[in-house]
């Protein structure tokens, strides 16, 4: 117990009534000789400090502020002979757990010590435990950097916890047979509880994997596992696995409950292995997961957490934006929007094709793919605003020029889908993809008609001789779209911007 | 129908008609910014009395197709009265529209940067 006080007659009245009461007690007259206890005192061995407000060179409130600095969990009580309020407030403000008027008799000055140091042991327990969470935090993240900086496998990805530990992971596992696998998965919550039911299901699965057994059957096991748990635990882990067959050209995507991969094909669109239709591990006996299986993509396999989506929920923005402005930030200078994420948020862009440290080929980056029905004209204002963050978001230094070609075009392509090619069953499809090789955005529309015949060139020279009120969104796309191209009657449209427009003088094309 | 929020005034110095509107001119904005033009071109304080019909767009930042169309009807309906359209924006890109479509070479088009 550390007593600071002037007064030699009240320093030697703590000092017997808390010797007393057990304490060993040490005793200073000023802040100078308090501040040089701590030279040769284990600080963690004091459980607290009584100081006087009205000490010679800088006050007691002084001495507190520096214990605060410096070893913050040592509880202070403040004791006084002049207890005014404009020194309460002060000394609350300076995290006193008490504050005291002289005189003080030795029952006073030991219930005062007992309940400080109470709170020093509560604030040093608070503070080791939050010293292991940061540990099992900062441990999660060097076994996700040593699992996917492994040299095997071409990958990058960043991770941003919400809090220190997370139950978002990925593995990457060589199984025997050569076969790649990938195992994004998601415990529910982030807290410690999905931290640690993320690395069970990371190490039994490493485990069962290694050890031969097939990945279905191994998710299958894990769902068992976790429906095992006593009573009133539910515990579920959302997963989504992507297994490389590189012997048959192949990639196998088992989802259960997670956002599915995404990838680019060889038509140029964007999509899903699988569907997110299924639910988590965890949750039923006979859930089966969706299972899709695909070429190899030429280019890279996107994989993320439904953290992600969340996040791109709250900025009003396309997942496939948000996970490419992440992915192409520096890793220790997260993009600020981090910061309004509200859960975890893991991504990843696999190069399933690739060897690990080749030199990865050039591939176009999706930035949006949404579906759209009938029902969106009415809010086709909305998606426009979202299309616009997207781009916002994933090319920051896009000029507002070729932005509002770019989303005034889709907007006429979509809405044309919309209204003559989509039905409540057949659904159109909005794409914008990114060609960093030609520095290049591509938007394409498709919808399930059949198109219709329609001579661009004819109209455009019948509007030049008397304004038509008819086909104007198609005049508008081909004005502003520097390259416009039509399969099936127009039921696909695709559209070229370059980032930096020629300087163009196109009037009336 | 949305509502337009839609500011009328006559200068009889100018014998102008100024609608000020807010917002972008779309698909999802044309219909009610169209009746709300019918009213001023059929409201007899306006009827005849006016050479140009002044449109302030520079509130807007896009003109999509159905937003021209309705500044095409207005040109022909503004005409058929032997008046004048102005359009007043300050978007360069709403500009380039209506460079592109050609709709400048038959309105006034003032950008105002």
């Amino acid at each position: 117990m550390l007593v600071v006080d002037d007064d030699p007659i009240f320093r030697r009245i703590a000092e017997s009534a808390l010797t007393e009461a057990g304490y060993e007690v040490i005793c200073a007259p000023d802040v100078s000789a308090a501040q040089a206890v701590f030279d040769h005192v284990d600080a963690a061995s004091l459980a607290c400090a009584l100081v006087d407000y009205g000490l010679p060179g800088c006050n007691g409130i002084e001495f507190v502020e520096w214990l605060n600095r410096r070893h913050p969990t040592l509880a202070s009580v403040m004791v006084t002979a002049s207890p005014e309020q404009w020194l309460l407030e002060r000394s609350l403000q300076a995290r006193v757990c008490a504050f005291l008027g002289k005189p003080l008799g030795p029952a006073d000055i030991r219930r005062a010590a007992a309940r400080a140091s109470d709170i020093t042991n509560q604030r040093r327990a608070f503070a080791e435990m939050r010293h292991q969470v940061e540990q099992a935090g900062r441990l999660q993240k060097a076994m996700l950097e040593r699992m996917l900086r492994s040299g095997d496998v071409s990958l990058e990805y960043r991770f941003h916890p919400r809090y220190d530990g997370s139950g978002d992971f990925l593995a990457y596992h060589r199984l025997p047979g050569g076969q790649d696998v990938f195992l994004m998965s998601d415990a529910a919550g982030h807290d410690l509880h999905a931290l640690a039911q993320s690395a069970y299901f990371h190490g039994m699965l490493s485990g069962m994997l290694r050890s031969g057994q097939a990945l279905p059957e191994a998710l299958c096991e894990y769902n068992r596992a976790l429906l095992d748990e006593p009573a009133g635990q539910v515990s579920s882990v959302s997963v989504s696995a992507l297994q490389v067959h590189r012997g048959s050209g192949c990639v196998s995507a088992w989802n259960y409950g997670g956002p599915p991969p995404v990838f680019v094909d060889g038509q140029g669109w964007v999509r899903t292995i699988g569907t997110r239709s299924s639910p988590p591990l965890g949750w039923f006996a006979d859930s089966e997961p969706t299972l899709d299986r695909v070429e190899i993509p030429s280019g890279p396999v996107w994989m993320w957490t439904d953290g992600l989506e969340d996040l791109a929920e709250t900025l009003n923005a396309s997942s496939l934006s948000v996970a490419y402005s992440l992915l192409e930030a520096h890793a220790g200078e997260p993009p600020q929007f981090v910061a309004e994420a509200q859960d975890d948020v893991l991504v990843a862009r696999i190069w399933p094709g690739a060897a690990a440290h080749a030199r990865t080929p050039e591939y176009v980056q999706p930035l949006i793919a949404e579906d759209y029905g009938p029902e969106t004209i009415a809010i086709i204002d909305h998606a426009q605003e979202r299309w616009v963050r997207s781009l916002q978001l994933a090319l920051p230094a896009l000029s507002e020029s070729v932005r509002y070609d770019l989303v005034l075009c889709a907007r006429e392509a979509v809405l044309n889908a919309l209204k003559h090619g989509c039905s409540p069953q057949g659904r159109g499809r909005f794409q914008v993809l990114f060609e960093s090789s030609r520095q290049l955005l591509r938007a394409r529309v498709w919808d399930p008609g059949s198109g219709y015949d329609f001579d661009v060139a004819q109209h455009t020279a019948r509007d030049r001789d008397d304004p038509v009120e008819d086909h104007r969104g198609l005049l508008l796309m081909h004005a502003h779209a520097p390259r416009v191209s039509v399969r099936r009657g127009g039921a696909e449209v695709t559209m070229e911007f370059p980032l930096h427009p020629a300087r163009e003088e196109k009037t009336s094309r | 129908m949305p509502t337009t929020d839609a500011h009328v005034t006559y200068d009889a110095d100018r014998k102008t008609v100024v609608f000020q509107t807010a917002g972008d001119v779309l698909s999802t904005t044309a219909d009610g910014l169209r009746a709300a033009l019918e009213d001023v071109l059929h409201s007899p304080s306006v009827h005849g009395t006016f050479d140009w019909l002044e449109i302030d767009l520079r509130t807007a930042h896009m003109v999509d197709s159905v937003g021209l169309n309705l500044l095409v009807w207005l040109w022909r309906a503004v005409t058929a009265r032997g008046a004048r359209l102005r359009l007043k924006i300050s978007s360069p890109n709403i500009e380039r529209t209506f460079r592109f479509t050609r709709l400048c070479e038959r309105v006034e088009v003032e950008l105002e940067r």
